[in-house]
């Protein structure tokens, strides 16, 4: 699924090079549930964009699905982004004063989906996340939470090789952490493969794998004895309007 | 993702910021709306100077007393009294001149009862009503024998009727009004030609030149001479015909500079319309150049816009929006606000127009050109002035877009 082979991101300012991953070696096998920790500043988020093909390495080669993307030029990289991985990120990142449906439907609407289907898988992807009674909110009209569900959801509606997530938690209470970590939870159990940086170690421990990082370097790699359940129950909240 | 969709989201954006959009159009409205006004106002003005002086007769040849253009410094028109009543008989009626008529004119007070208007005096002979195209809405025009016996006879247009009795219907012929305290009979009145301001036909009395010359003014000067040639095409041969007779009667010597002075109803016709063409081009232009900034101002606005949606153009890219479809979303963002605000540019503008026509009391008219050319403008500003802005958030690197505060 990714394999990684002396992945380094060097990143030049002015005279001052610094390298934020010093040559990565790492694999991920299908449906594996696997989390990213290391302090900060250790190379993580320099990591996941080069996962999540938002970036490319420096050197190294890096093959997602049996390709190497490692060099892949900018557009094709946006379809690589669009076929086959799932973005979430620590700020949700959703379009403001777009509703929640239409939020969805945008990776679907740059792969070329017609726009009936696209509603519909929208619609389903929105109430696999809890929020059926939310499609038609706009990100300001919703809470922390369900703002990175929302995020999920379009994350997941194009049904992608991987899902990444660059501190899914990191701006969320905890009730609204667990609930989003009983998604994650849910979605592995489903089949997908999904690779999560945290640094807050209760969050580790819903996943089955832990990568531990510092100084752009991979220090550990341990599996979980006995991941934790996230017990949050996603409430169904409220019907479509 | 295709075309159409491209369309809908930058449709969805322009909505999604009404106030901005709407700003943004403000530019390119009040440029497009003030092209076509201008532009419609300028024509109207050429159209009504035409009229006017095609009003003033067919074919007609003015000979005034005066130099001629051609000696350099020039006398005055009129300003030397050269032109007398025996010049009129000096001017042979054939295959180029088809009439002539001397003029005499002067303002008078004119007195009926208790009406009393202040109006133009004009003495002239039977054939002016020929040159000028004179109708009678009742009674007859002066004719030779009124001009050999200087009766004291009278025709007046409508609207000195009007001023004098309070009616335009009033029965006027036989009644007797006072020029200037001289008595004189009205024996017709001419019907409207609907001209007003300086020198309306409308607004003049019009009498045989002798009685003017010896009621009125006291001496036999004459104003000027009107000649209206068989054609348009004899106009020059006309012109050529007369100046060779006057030149005779006055004992001009070749090379020696003309003691009167022809003018062409088709020179004067083509200097005004020359000058309001001009004048049309110089508003025009001064609108175009306010289109530009218009177009800047969408450049600008998108520019902006651009900078301000780097994280929107991030995230987009993030989940797989390619160069070109940012490139096409915000190209017809700037397309759609330029065309828009012409559109709305064009209606205002043709609005402004007819408003204007009304208030200056004249046609207006929008050509279609320069409908065409405004909007085909406005469009091309859209792209000329969005490639830049779409091409910048084409090419942004969705990383620093996404990290972009
Ligand atoms: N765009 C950049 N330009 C220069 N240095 C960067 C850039 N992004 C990250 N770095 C540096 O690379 C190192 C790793 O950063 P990052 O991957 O964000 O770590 P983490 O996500 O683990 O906190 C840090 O020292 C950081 O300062
Ligand atoms: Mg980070």
């Amino acid at each position: 699924m990714i394999d990684l082979k002396g992945i380094k991101k060097i990143y030049a300012n002015g005279d001052i090079q610094v390298a934020a991953l010093a040559g990565v070696d790492l694999h991920v096998g299908a449906s594996e549930f696997v989390s990213i920790m290391g302090p900060s500043g250790s190379g993580k988020s320099s990591m996941m964009n080069i996962l999540g093909c938002l970036d490319t390495p420096t050197e190294g080669e890096y093959f997602l699905d049996g390709t190497d993307v490692a060099k892949a030029s900018g557009d094709q990289l946006s379809v690589i982004r669009n076929r086959k991985i799932g973005f979430v990120f620590q700020g949700f990142n959703l379009l403001p004063r777009t509703m929640a449906v239409e939020n969805v439907e945008l990776p679907m609407l740059y792969a070329g989906v017609p726009s009936k289907e696209r509603r519909t898988r929208a619609i389903e992807a929105l109430e696999s996340v809890g929020l059926g009674g939310r499609i038609y909110h706009k990100p300001k009209e919703l809470s922390g939470g369900q703002q990175q569900r929302v995020a999920i959801a379009r994350a997941l509606v194009t049904k992608p090789s991987i899902i990444l997530a660059d501190e899914p938690t990191g701006n969320l209470d905890s009730k609204s952490s667990e609930e989003v970590m009983a998604i994650f939870q849910r979605l592995h159990e489903s089949g997908n493969t999904i690779v999560l940086v945290t640094h807050e170690p209760d969050i580790a421990e819903f996943t089955e794998r832990i990568v531990h990082f510092r100084d752009g370097n991979i220090e550990g790699d341990e599996k979980v004895a006995n991941p934790r359940k996230a017990r949050a129950q996603i409430v169904e909240e409220g019907v479509a309007k | 993702m295709n075309f159409l969709e491209s369309i809908r989201v930058s449709l969805r954006a322009l909505r999604a910021n009404k106030l901005r959009s709407a700003l943004t159009m403000l530019g390119m409205i009040i440029g497009v709306a003030a092209v076509i006004a201008m532009v419609g106002i300028g024509n109207g003005a050429t159209a009504s100077i035409t009229s006017q002086i095609q009003g003033l007769g067919s074919n007609l040849l003015t000979i005034s007393s005066g130099q001629s253009n051609s000696g350099g410094v020039r006398g005055g028109m009129g300003s030397s009294d050269t032109l007398k009543m025996t010049d009129v008989d000096k001017i042979q009626i054939g295959t180029a001149v088809k009439a002539v008529a001397p003029v005499a004119n002067t303002n008078g007070q004119v007195v009926f009862g208790s009406g009393n208007t202040s109006t133009t005096i004009m003495g002239t002979t039977q054939d002016y009503q020929e040159i000028k195209n004179v109708t009678m809405a009742t009674g007859r025009f002066i004719t030779t024998d009124d001009v050999d016996k200087a009766a004291r006879v009278a025709v007046l247009g409508p609207t000195v009727v009007t001023d004098l009795f309070g009616d335009a219907n009033a029965s006027v012929i036989g009644k007797v009004i006072k020029i200037n305290n001289v008595p004189f009979q009205v024996i017709g009145v001419t019907t409207s030609t609907g001209s007003t301001g300086f020198m309306s036909s409308d607004d003049m009395i019009t009498a045989p030149i002798s009685t003017i010359q010896q009621r009125l003014l006291g001496k036999k000067t004459v104003r000027n001479i009107l000649v209206s040639a068989t054609s348009a095409d004899q106009m020059q041969a006309a012109q050529n015909q007369i100046t060779a007779e006057l030149e005779r009667a006055h004992n001009i010597q070749a090379g020696k500079n003309d003691d009167f002075n022809i003018q062409n109803q088709a020179d004067m016709l083509q200097t005004m319309t020359g000058v309001t063409q001009t004048l049309t081009m110089l508003l025009g232009g001064i609108a175009g150049i306010s289109l530009l900034v218009g177009g800047i101002g969408i450049m600008n606005i998108m520019l902006v816009s651009v900078t301000e949606r780097t994280r929107e153009i991030g995230i987009r890219k993030a989940i797989g929006a390619k160069g070109l479809d940012i490139m096409m979303q915000f190209l017809i963002e700037a397309i759609v606000l330029s065309i828009l605000g012409g559109g709305i540019g064009i209606v205002l503008g043709f609005g402004g127009s007819t408003l204007a026509g009304k208030a200056l009391k004249m046609s207006t008219s929008i050509s279609p050109t320069s409908v065409l050319v405004a909007f085909g403008f406005s469009a091309a500003i859209g792209i000329i002035f969005g490639v830049f802005p779409a091409r910048k958030a084409a090419s942004m690197d969705p990383i620093d877009a996404l990290r972009y505060e």
